[in-house]
């Protein structure tokens, strides 16, 4: 049940309500066409022959069967690209098509359009590629040894950053007691349930459109023209409706563009590439593996005096976004604590194996799984509830982050820790469940997280957004922004902001998807910037809207435009109420008048910083908070755990759609689940042993805990109606708060993600506490 | 069957009777998207893992990428374009909006058809009914909780009118 | 994963056609029934069969009767249509069961109770019961007919003792016997649509305190589903209580060979065998209807 959030000090009409989603009812119809739904005339079908070694090198790659078979219109390796053979992301390291090498099993090699899905399959099978199988490194800590192949760079290494806060040494001197562990994540999968698609079509002028599933039209713009040397006035992306991302549609879809668009530029005919499952997993990427290694000293009474965190990912073949998922990873390693002694070192290591990149929560879930365990295993060291331990050290305004970034407004953080606690009867809960024996036990479990909304300092360069809103005669209301709906209800939030902010009926916005031809660069829709970012824009918008048509109103109704009230698609003077004229007769009027009533809107994201060197700085301008506290029950003899409920409270600001808001956190949440509990991709040697979804698990309806979901709104005053971001968060505290119970529950610690019935199992039957 | 392997079938599609020339290795879901631009179904899987293209074969809940193209004939077949005017459906669209027990959307054809066919069996489902019925669909956004109460607001609401 | 190749689609009128066309394409010929395993096999490329004889029309194979002291079940029962039926819930509660927790609804509305066990995976969820409640599976062929103790119907992962031209018709079982409890435990890794990673079926007949027969079957832990006879008779005779149950479900691993995957490890399988065969034990003699 959403409740409504009524505040004093403004009257809100649409914002804080749980408007109904504008998408909802064409999904549930049936007729929300997404990109395998779409057909173009002459529309031929892209297929990607791909690697069958981790590592090796290409000898030969003969097309000429293939060619020659009846159907097939195009086969084209690395020198039919007309553009350049490079995928831009952050570094240019990753080729469209591998030429000499191929670096991992699923590396794209060659192209095929053919007329039917089929005849470009059968025509896969005749490219005949000759391959020299090289020695491939598929783990991180052999790729780091002096011995192993170069695979990447000089020393494999993609990147590294530091963190440098104070003096741990004298930290840990300090410290009454010193926790130090090591801890493994595996990766996740997204399974976004539509799998990567595109179709890109040929225009006239040499021009390109691209359809497509995905979460950034800008990127996949820029990849276009690079690969195809169109210039990019004449690349035009649309997003379609999006089955889903989670971060594995922000920069697969560059590519997956990319080799749609080089077939559609060879053959000049549309083409449509729709990946199939197993292809969607072996080679799209995936949430890093990490290693943390974590040293944490505190006082006695709790207080935190060192933080050492050493963190390694597993980036795979090529850098993609390994750079700022390490980069957040490393500048939240810490948590949301005050710790003035802080040295954090982070690598993202190559191996042979498919790159991996953005998922919700970018780099901070495998971090967080380690501070969270190290907070429980301080609390239990020193005797201290884990709720209070938290609460000593939590961020407030005017506290110090890991960057030394001081905060200073918006900071909800212990309120969500004594709510969360509250809600979930933590303190009677946690007693009771101690002393329960037998085969099933129950645990409960807390986990409390920070998170820098938007780009930060590392994409300072990316963090503006633009609208476009046009009032029309009739005085409905269209918005164009280019963040994308991916399912989290982007467009009714930027409808709802749009509609309060204009003073008009929220039925009477309409909320166009992203197109890169209309709005200008706004950035990635990623790093749960998707409210904050583009509603801020399309505030700026419509302010320019209002302000013209309140010179019109303030004649219309004899009063200054200072006096007018522009409300629920009516215009009165304040201190007239009742006596005002409908919205549309004001812009009936203002069209009389010549009033240009489009506005384009712009907005730049607040000062971030950093230091390279020190990691100090402001990385972000704003950070959300959320706790999670899990109840488990876990079945001694089998490891089996049951997730009974999980109580979690966001502070993201206002919220300005409780009902959409509680969607993300409650499909965060399960997420979380399966990757704490059941979703294991296994990997052996560079291939991927489960590349499906009967072996690669995640939650089913069955699986679904109990959820509570309430919201701390601590504002942000550069935010749209005082709102931050909700999708990332909306995950991180999952994992760990199960993992905490879990150990509530059983009296033993697994230190590794997911933690399957079979882990839990040997944990506890290693531990010799059960017989 | 004819010389070249492709066969005639006879079959009803959401109320219409329809004949069709398939091919054998085609699945049902190939004929329904791809050839009778039915696309309310959708490939999630291709093995019966996802439930992203679940229909209804004479009334139960199917995965159509793992039913033949040929095995239908003579078959009922419904989809979500034809249970529009259904009294279920009905019901559950309006929860499914109220409650925003939709987010990607992708899944959601799929889910409704289960439900469907859950409350035409079971008026009054309860919370594990519902849970049991849909345990073949996947939902990667909404974590369930949405749509499991849809599914129950949508039955009481019809126990209400009948 | 691929696309369905080409084959040739036969679809025989009755029964004696499909014989008869088994008997003439033998080896190259795969029978298609409800699909569920088949369209996953053939798009991972385990097998391409050049003719599919489509038997999903026969509904003379489509039933659950009681025949004198058989329970008989048609080769094209589906799952949903097993788990339904009061014949099945009142008489072989342990299939029943089993049929509860197999796949999920669209494929339990669409695969067969002859398509699981023909599939032979050694996971194969009807396999358990059917083997503690004796279950005889008839097959025909050109020849004839015959009776296949379940026992010896799976000869190896994903290979039953059907000869080429033989087709699965019905499966026979005797209802479970008076004073007989009976229970099915699976373990997977999620709570719904998954693959057990082991799975145990138990039934036990009492004589008062004392256990008159007992029969234990697994899954998942051999390279076939298993019957575990040297830990039955360790019951057999005895007067259950917990103390037996647990030292004879310690004598279960014996019995089993299993393997690791990525489902589980040798190991895990073989301490859940012993875990689910207890569980299982304990909840038969529970369920016990004095």
């Amino acid at each position: 049940m959403e409740k409504e959030i009524v505040t004093l000090k403004e009257k809100l009409n649409v914002v804080g309500k749980p408007k109904r989603r504008v998408d909802a009812k064409e999904k549930v119809i049936g007729k929300a066409l997404y990109v395998d739904d779409l057909r173009f005339p002459g529309m031929l079908y892209g297929k990607v022959k791909r690697s069958i070694y981790p590592r090796a090198r290409i000898r030969v790659i003969d097309t000429s069967k293939a060619k020659a078979l009846k159907g097939v219109v195009a086969v084209l390796t690395a020198k039919d690209i007309p553009g350049k053979n490079m995928v831009p992301i952050i570094v240019e390291d990753m080729p469209l098509l591998a030429e000499r090498e191929v670096r991992y099993i699923g590396e794209a090699l060659a192209l095929v359009a053919a007329s039917s899905k089929r005849t470009a399959e059968e025509a896969l099978k005749l490219i005949k590629v000759d391959y020299e199988p090289l020695t491939p490194v598929t783990s991180p800590i052999d790729a780091l040894k002096n011995t192993s192949p170069k695979i990447y760079g000089e020393n494999n290494i993609v990147i590294s950053y530091k963190l440098r806060k104070g003096d741990v040494e004298s930290g840990f001197r300090e410290a009454d007691v010193i926790i130090e562990r090591e801890y493994r994540t595996g990766y996740q999968e997204h399974v976004y349930l539509e799998p990567q698609g595109i179709i890109a079509v040929p225009g006239p002028n040499g021009s390109m459109v691209i359809y497509g599933s995905l979460q950034c039209p800008h990127y996949v713009q820029k990849a276009v023209s690079y690969v195809t040397g169109i210039g990019m006035n004449k690349v035009r992306v649309v997003q379609v409706e999006t089955g889903g991302g989670f971060g594995g549609k922000e920069d697969v879809p560059s590519w997956v563009a990319g080799y749609t668009a080089v077939l559609a530029y060879r053959t000049n005919k549309p083409v449509k590439l729709i990946y199939d499952r197993e292809e969607d997993i072996l080679s799209t990427s995936k949430r890093h593996p990490a290693i943390i290694k974590y040293r944490t000293g505190a006082k006695k009474t709790g207080e935190l005096t060192a933080v050492e965190v050493k963190y390694i990912l597993d980036a795979g073949a090529y850098a993609t976004l390994s750079i700022p998922v390490l980069w957040r990873g490393t500048v939240h390693a810490v948590g949301p604590y005050k710790c003035p002694n802080i040295k954090v070192d982070s690598l993202a290591v190559a191996t042979n194996k498919v790159p991996c990149g953005a998922f919700r929560g970018f780099g901070t879930p495998q971090v967080i799984f380690a501070h969270e365990s190290q907070m429980d295993l301080l609390a239990e060291e020193i005797g201290m509830d884990p709720i209070d331990l938290r609460l000593k050290n939590a961020l407030e305004e005017g506290d110090q982050t890991a960057t030394g970034q001081v905060l200073r407004e918006s900071v909800g953080l212990k309120e969500t820790i004594r709510r969360a606690a509250e809600l979930s009867n933590w303190h009677r809960k946690r007693r009771e469940y101690s002393l329960l024996k037998g085969v099933k036990r129950r645990g409960i479990g807390i986990s409390t997280v920070f998170y820098g909304v938007s780009l930060g300092a590392a994409g300072k360069h990316l963090d503006k957004a633009a609208s476009l809103v046009h009032v029309f005669p009739d005085g409905s209301v269209v918005v164009f922004q280019s963040l994308t709906e991916i399912g989290q209800g982007q467009r009714t939030v930027i409808a709802q902001i749009a509609s309060e902010s204009l003073g008009v009926k929220f039925e009477d916005v309409y909320v166009q998807q992203a197109d890169t031809s209309i709005v200008p660069d706004s950035g990635p829709t990623v790093a749960s910037r998707g409210t904050l970012m583009p509603g801020m824009a399309v505030i700026d918008a419509c302010k320019r809207i209002k302000k013209r048509l309140a010179a019109v109103a303030a004649e219309m109704l004899n009063t200054t435009p200072e006096n007018l009230v522009f409300e629920n698609g009516e215009v009165y003077n304040v201190y007239k109420p009742g006596k005002g004229m409908l919205f549309k007769e004001v812009v009936k009027e203002a069209y009389n008048r010549r009033v240009n009533l489009g506005a384009e809107g712009w907005f730049e994201a607040p000062f971030t910083s950093f230091n390279p060197e020190t990691g100090q700085g402001e990385p972000y301008f704003v950070y959300s908070y959320a706790t999670h506290i899990a109840e488990v029950e876990v079945d001694v003899e089998t490891g089996k755990v049951d997730v009974l409920k999980v109580t979690a409270v966001h502070d993201s600001g206002k919220i300005i759609n409780p009902a959409t808001a509680s969607g993300q956190v409650e499909g965060g949440i399960l997420q979380g689940l399966g990757y704490a509990l059941m979703e294991e991709l296994q990997e052996k040697d560079g291939y991927i042993l489960n590349p499906n979804l009967t072996d690669y698990l995640i939650p089913t309806s069955m699986d679904a805990p109990e959820i509570e979901v309430s919201f701390v709104e601590a504002r942000y005053s550069k935010g749209p109606f005082g709102a931050k971001g909700i999708g990332e968060p909306s995950i991180m505290p999952t994992a760990a708060a199960i993992l905490n119970a879990v150990s509530h529950a059983i009296g033993v610690r697994v230190f590794s993600l997911p933690a399957t019935p079979e882990k839990i199992y040997w944990t506890i039957k290693g531990s010799g506490r059960y017989t | 069957m004819n010389e070249t392997g492709n066969l005639k079938i006879k079959f009803t599609l959401n109320g219409k009777p329809i004949e069709y020339m398939v091919k054998p290795n085609w699945t049902l879901l190939d004929l329904l998207r791809k050839e009778l631009s039915v696309l309310s179904p959708k490939e999630g899987c291709s093995r019966g893992d996802c439930g992203a293209c679940t229909v209804l074969l004479n009334g139960k809940p199917v995965n159509s990428c793992l039913v033949l193209a040929p095995q239908i004939d003579g078959k009922e077949i419904v989809t979500v374009e034809g249970l529009i005017e259904d009294k279920e459906f009905k019901a559950l669209k309006e929860t499914f909006i109220e409650k925003g027990a939709v987010q990607c959307g992708f899944c959601t054809p799929g889910i409704i058809v289960s439900a469907v066919a859950l409350l035409r069996e079971k008026g009054n489902p309860t919370v594990q009914d519902i849970e049991e019925a849909l345990e073949g669909n996947l939902c990667r956004c909404t974590g369930y909780i949405r749509i499991i109460e849809a599914v129950k607001q949508a039955a009481e609401k019809l126990q209400k009118t009948s | 994963m691929k696309l369905i190749p080409p084959y040739r689609y036969l679809r025989p009128k009755n029964l004696q056609e499909a014989v008869e066309q088994l008997g003439r394409y033998g080896e190259e010929a795969k029978i298609l029934a409800g699909g569920t395993d088949l369209i996953p096999m053939i798009r991972d490329c385990l097998i391409t069969p050049k003719t599919m004889i489509d038997i999903s029309f026969l509904d003379e194979l489509r039933y659950i009767r009681e025949e004198g002291d058989m329970i008989k079940i048609g080769a094209l029962a589906t799952h949903s249509e097993i788990l339904k039926s009061p014949l099945i819930n009142g008489k072989t509660g342990v299939l029943a069961k089993a049929e509860k927790v197999l796949g999920a609804t669209q494929i339990r509305n669409r695969g067969t109770i002859g398509g699981n066990l023909c599939n032979a995976s050694p996971a194969a969820d009807t396999a358990p019961p059917l083997m503690v409640l004796n279950a005889k599976l008839k097959a025909i062929s050109v020849e004839g007919e015959r009776i296949i103790p379940i026992e010896e119907f799976f000869t190896g992962p994903r290979k039953n003792a059907l000869k080429p031209n033989e087709i699965l018709v019905e499966v026979q079982v005797s209802p479970e016997p008076e004073k007989s409890g009976s229970s099915f435990i699976k373990l997977g890794r999620r709570r719904a649509l998954t693959l057990s990673v082991v799975s145990t079926a138990a039934l036990i007949v009492m004589d008062g305190v004392k256990c008159r027969d007992a029969r234990i079957a697994l899954g998942a832990v051999a390279p076939t589903p298993v019957r575990a006879k040297e830990t039955e008779k360790l019951l057999i005779n005895k007067e259950l209580n917990g103390e037996v149950i647990s030292s004879a479900a310690e004598k279960v691993v014996e019995e089993i060979n299993p393997i690791t995957d990525v489902r589980g490890s040798a190991e895990y399988r073989r301490e859940m065998s012993k875990v689910l065969t207890k569980r299982c034990l304990l909840e038969a003699l529970e369920s016990v209807k004095r």
